[in-house]
């Protein structure tokens, strides 16, 4: 399968702390990759490098071949890799809804007076799609809703659905189900992002703590550990090996 | 009767500058307590382009937003990149810098002494120089102003303002330019102070560099947190009493003048004070992660 | 060059008094990490009580300056205990901080206004003494203030690096959500440390009281050298606010030499604005004190 996402030697330190050692990573078109590692591995700053969030020390980031290292953060969700946060990151004061059509691509036939002053709850198209977004999370019944006053469980979805609006191709979603529970996970979480992938074409790359929810979606698995990439592959492949197994897979 | 439509007329004029600095204030939540100085700068350009250079009212007050809008790119442009806590004391010393320039460069503005005998407004020989017709021509600028933000807060710009002030970090990762949007709202914020700046001219005929200072730019934001950021009913409402509050003042008899200065700054004060320990809400902007 | 020296001499005094305002206001800032300006407000009050007490109660002026000294300690104390402290509790933003404090700073001058009125008070008392530095005359008071600058740089830099006071406010500044968590104690050495850099800044207020005169609005003025002091200095370094405030001096008396007088005050809020500008961090900032994701 071709690869869409690669990162080739990245260093980054933060003072005189490594975060990130020589790291390579190919990310797999069309499918559903897991990054795991113990907290404090670079997994989160890894993501935050591949979105143009951080610069890079050394290394290089290629989107399609196409060198995006020095692109900015905006630049690069346009170009299709977008992410969602570990710590959320919503607009609180705005609601559901605004949270999702704010995140919409900008119409290209939309001229810039009209974005200004045209105001948005009339565009039929955004309000459709965003809705349709929200169907897909299934969170639509609490679209009038102040992100603030949600549940925890039900912002995480929002926080996926801000970025399903993105439109991006490729999807980086950092800790997407820890707080939630099976339930919502198993039904919501789990045949959604297959659905992404399996008919919409999506590639997702999951920053996960859930071992069983790695070896239920992911078909790839890269193992970060102390800044540096241990291994990758099939987690079953990667299972047999006796010290992956016990390092990596051990974790609840 | 002739007073009430003097306040009436300073009420008007004073909705947009605070509905105008709303939108940086209120929206993006860029703290530039800056905007007498554009106020002031939209002022002198208005006065010196009809005095010096015979412009008609609504030409010169195109120009002077255009230079306004222009200047205002001196404090957005380097505002992007500096910390958000910086922007304050940033936009503070262009304040300062822009009235020190207002007293000091006498051969242009006349310095302290300031610009008297201002034309009226008029167009095609009209002529606003009564009080009732100069209070409908704010009336019909004002609602313009204030129909254009309003406007702007229900656009998608205006979203994505809204996430600006929530979160900048998360508004660059669904990929929208923080910086256009940013220097776009300074613009236009910038733009409709000039608006005010060449109303008042025309209306008092005499402009100072007293009118444009640090305590106007005080006064502005007062109006906002009392009457609560982001909505435009709210700044309406603030901006109509804190304008009137004054006013009341002057009746008291035999006040000294200091006395009537510290008792307005007390009371702006308070204000300050109360609402922050009881209602920051609209106020806290960035909280720290 | 006869006219330099001199001026050079008084501007690095008058530097020197612009230096405990940034040492002060340092002080304040490194453990805060917040933009509190109260100090305003303390510094006019102390002045008009030194004003109070030397020309009302007939107090000699060491003594009444010790008082004044006092009393700007206690004054910010109230400050933080009754306001400062319920601000800080209920916000992180550093917006919300500036604001309230700049809101305190307001209320303390208008009543000042209100009570005296907005001219200018003095304590100077009829003979002055005069030092001589060969040909060079420095007024007694100048005098002084280079050595207080230069006695609390001394002083505090030895209380930041040798004492427990000075390690836990620097523990507070570097890991403040930690201490957040400890909680009280946090909170009483953030009001003690406040409280001492507000003193230091009142001392310049003693001393410009002494000399040329306080009036309400003086307070502000502090404020404005003080920033300028630390952010040319370098935001959160002690001893850069001190060359801050002494290169600030230096510039502001010897371009009386150079520009005409009008354009001072321009000058020195044009620097602040191409500082802030280009090099936020100042000459010796510390870097990465905010980061970002």
């Amino acid at each position: 399968m071709s690869i869409i996402l690669e990162t080739k030697g990245i260093h980054k330190s933060f003072g005189g702390l490594k975060a990130l050692y020589d790291v390579d990573v190919k990310i797999e078109e069309r499918k559903i990759s897991g990054l795991i590692g113990p907290n404090g591995a670079g997994k989160t700053t890894l993501f935050n490098v591949l979105c143009g969030f951080i610069k890079p020390d050394r290394g290089r980031i290629l989107l399609k071949d196409r060198d995006i290292t020095e692109k900015g953060p905006q630049k690069i969700v346009h170009l299709g890799v977008a992410r969602s946060w570990q710590g959320l990151r919503l607009f609180e004061n705005l609601t559901v809804l605004e949270n999702v059509v704010m995140s919409l691509p900008r119409d290209d036939q939309e001229n810039p007076v009209m974005i200004i002053l045209g105001s948005w709850e009339k565009s039929q198209k955004k309000v459709k799609r965003s809705l349709e977004i929200l169907e897909m999370v299934q969170i639509k019944n609490r679209a009038a809703a102040l992100v603030k006053e949600l549940s925890y469980a039900e912002q995480k979805l929002v926080a996926i659905a801000r970025l399903l609006a993105t439109e991006a191709e490729v999807l980086l979603l950092d800790e997407p189900t820890s707080g939630l529970d099976e339930k919502t996970v198993n039904m919501v979480i789990a045949p959604l992002l297959k659905e992404l992938v399996v008919q919409r074409g999506k590639t997702v790359c999951l920053v996960e703590h859930s071992i069983k929810l790695v070896f239920n979606m992911c078909e790839r698995v890269f193992c970060l550990n102390e800044g540096m990439i241990v291994a990758s592959g099939h987690p079953l492949d990667l299972r047999q090996n006796e010290e992956l197994n016990r390092a990596f897979f051990q974790i609840i | 009767m002739d007073y009430l439509l003097h306040i009436l007329i300073i009420i008007l004029i004073n909705i947009i500058l605070t509905v105008s600095f709303n939108i940086l204030l209120g929206y993006t939540g860029i703290f530039a307590l800056c905007h007498a100085a554009f106020y002031g700068i939209g002022a002198y350009t208005a006065t010196l382009l009809m005095k010096n250079f015979g412009l008609a009212f609504f030409p010169a007050l195109g120009c002077a937003v255009g230079l306004t809008v222009l200047l205002s790119l001196i404090v957005a442009i380097p505002g992007l990149r500096i910390h958000w806590d910086y922007m304050v004391i940033f936009a503070f010393s262009f304040q300062m810098i822009a009235y020190h320039v207002m007293t000091n460069w006498v051969d242009l503005t006349r310095g302290p002494q300031g610009i008297a005998g201002i034309p009226p407004a008029a167009i095609f020989g009209y002529s606003f120089d009564s009080k009732v017709s100069f209070l409908l021509l704010c009336l019909i600028i004002t609602s313009g102003v204030v129909y254009l933000v309003k406007r702007i807060e229900s656009s998608s710009f205006g979203l994505v303002l809204k996430g600006i002030k929530d979160d900048e970090i998360a508004v660059k990762s669904v990929g929208k330019n923080v910086t256009a949007y940013k220097i776009i709202s300074f613009m236009i914020a910038a733009g409709l102070a000039a608006v005010a700046g060449a109303l008042i001219s025309v209306y008092i005929s005499y402009i100072a560099p007293g009118y444009f200072d640090l305590n106007t730019s005080i006064f502005i934001l007062i109006c906002l947190i009392f009457g609560g950021m982001g909505s435009i009913r709210g700044v309406i409402l603030g901006t109509v009493v804190l304008t009137a509050l004054p006013e009341l003042l002057r009746f008291i008899p035999n006040l000294p003048s200091a006395i009537l200065g510290g008792t307005r700054d007390l009371i702006y004060a308070a204000i300050l004070i109360l609402f922050m320990l009881f209602r920051p809400q609209g106020i806290v902007g960035k909280t720290r992660q | 060059m006869d006219l330099l020296l001199p001026l050079i001499v008084d501007g690095i005094c008058t530097g020197a008094r612009y230096a405990i305002l940034g040492m002060g206001f340092a002080l304040i800032f490194n453990t805060q990490r917040m933009f509190d300006i109260s100090f305003g407000g303390v510094y006019t009050w102390c002045g008009f009580a030194l004003w109070i007490l030397v020309r009302y109660a007939g107090l000699n002026i060491i003594v009444a300056g010790v008082v004044a000294l006092g009393l700007a300690f206690s004054l910010s104390y109230l400050i933080q205990k009754v306001y400062m402290a319920k601000m800080r509790a209920r916000s992180d933003s550093a917006v919300s901080i500036m604001l309230g404090s700049m809101a305190v700073l307001m209320a303390l001058e208008a009543i000042a206004t209100i009570l005296w009125g907005g001219g200018i008070r003095n304590a100077r008392s009829g003979d002055v003494d005069v030092f001589k530095l060969g040909s060079i005359q420095i007024l007694d008071i100048k005098f002084y203030s280079l050595i207080f600058a230069v006695s609390i740089f001394l002083l505090f830099r030895y209380l930041f690096k040798r004492t427990p006071l000075g390690l836990n406010a620097r523990a507070i500044a570097t890991n403040s959500l930690l201490s957040r968590i400890v909680g009280m104690e946090t909170e009483k050495i953030l009001t003690l440390t406040t409280c001492l850099g507000c003193t230091i800044i009142a001392l310049d207020a003693v001393l410009v009281c002494a000399d040329t005169g306080v009036y309400p609005a003086i307070g502000f003025q502090s404020v404005l050298i003080a920033f300028m002091a630390m952010i040319l200095g370098g935001i959160g370094s002690f001893e850069g606010a001190a060359v801050g405030g002494l290169m600030i001096g230096l510039v502001r008396t010897v371009a009386v030499y150079k520009f005409p007088t009008l354009w001072q005050e321009m000058i020195l809020f044009a620097i602040l604005f191409l500082i802030i500008a280009f090099r936020p961090i100042g000459l010796f900032g510390i870097k990465d004190w905010k980061s970002e994701v």
